[in-house]
């Protein structure tokens, strides 16, 4: 037997575990997760939970200093702009399950670039007006205390600012970026060999 | 909805008969799928869960499948598509996995050859192992470059290269 013909035949005597019932694979589909989208989907969900918050708050107190309205319009457009970016990429997140092989690789990796981009850009504009629009939207609300309290309250903001920032998302941000590096470099390495062989 | 010889011929689709056509697939392609998916990863397990999300998209894209392909070469595609999507998930992991198999493969001369010639594929670049498996599950060499959406001659040689570093393996896995 030629090596060639051993090798189909030894590929076909492969024991393959059996199918699983039509139930199960079923069920399985409902419940697939796709995990970017959910967590993206849940991210602007608390984006604009945060955002009625703030109408609500508005509506109620009608603030009457400029700072105020130019915090709150700082807030609105660090969420807006999120919001739109992600949205974009979920509409790229169809899978496309069945496009040829090379197109999908190329698909994948765009994905994951606009995902690079949204994750690392796009987030340090959305944190930098939200802690700007904070601090401007806290003045008002501030002045009827005393120095002191408005010196401790600006100080617990600011110190919160610089932890969330420096200690816990740079943290995450270089984790994600890690990873979603290391995907982008498999999908290019798979695309170049399109054009070697 | 029905298929004949490998093609699927679409009339006013039901429930019914999409249900009965992907019974059909189903039972036609699992093992198919199933062995394109451990030569991919050389993990049942894990093999078996890429198999199952290929054919709940299968399940999901029936409706919309063009009769622009053989229903085969379309499945194979979605098979490949949800192989390559691992390298989301960890593609370090598989890399290694496949490297420590290797180093074993040298020093036990009493593995299985079926199981030496899947951990041979599984330790070939990506998309080489989507290629030689749909090779050896006798996919036609025009229908995997369409897959892959590369040219038939490429595929072609691409297969003789991957042909003859796994007859070199099994040369030294022999003496």
């Amino acid at each position: 037997m030629s090596a060639e013909d051993k090798f189909y035949q030894l590929w076909q005597s492969k024991k393959v575990i059996a199918a699983p019932s039509k139930d199960i694979l079923m069920r399985n589909a409902t419940s697939v997760k796709r995990g970017l989208r959910n967590q993206l989907i849940r991210t602007i969900i608390s984006i604009v939970a945060g955002a009625a918050i703030i109408i609500n708050k508005l509506m109620t107190t009608a603030p009457t200093m400029i700072t105020t309205w130019i915090g709150v319009a700082m807030l609105f457009i660090g969420m807006i702009l999120y919001i739109i970016y992600s949205t974009g990429l979920i509409k790229i997140l169809n899978p496309a399950i069945n496009l040829p092989v090379f197109e999908y690789i190329q698909h994948m990796q765009r994905i994951r670039e606009k995902q690079r981009f949204v994750q690392f850009n796009i987030f340090k504009v959305y944190f930098l007006m939200l802690s700007l629009g904070f601090c401007l939207y806290t003045i008002e609300f501030t002045r009827r205390f005393s120095n002191t309290v408005q010196i401790l309250i600006y100080t617990v903001l600011l110190c919160w600012i610089f932890i969330s920032w420096f200690f816990i998302e740079k943290k995450r941000i270089k984790k994600q970026e890690t990873v979603i590096s290391d995907v982008i470099e498999n999908f290019q390495s798979l695309s170049d060999e399109k054009s070697d062989k | 909805m029905t298929i004949k010889n490998g093609i699927l011929t679409k009339s006013t689709t039901t429930s019914v008969e999409h249900q009965s056509v992907f019974d059909q697939i189903y039972g036609d392609y699992w093992d198919k799928v199933f062995r394109l998916c451990m030569g991919y990863v050389n993990e049942p397990e894990w093999a078996k869960d890429i198999a199952q999300d290929t054919f709940i998209a299968v399940w999901k894209q029936l409706p919309n499948f063009r009769q622009e392909a053989a229903i085969g070469t379309w499945i194979f595609r979605i098979a490949c598509n949800n192989c390559l999507r691992q390298l989301e998930r960890s593609s370090r992991f598989i890399n290694k996995a496949i490297d420590d198999r290797a180093e074993e493969n040298n020093t036990n001369g009493n593995e299985d050859e079926v199981n030496f010639l899947y951990k041979c594929i599984a330790s070939l670049n990506e998309t080489d192992r989507l290629i030689i498996s749909m090779e050896l599950e006798n996919v036609k060499q025009a229908e995997i470059a369409n897959i892959l959406g590369l040219s038939e001659s490429n595929i072609r040689v691409r297969i003789h290269r991957i042909k003859e570093k796994l007859t070199e393996k099994f040369k030294s896995y022999e003496r």
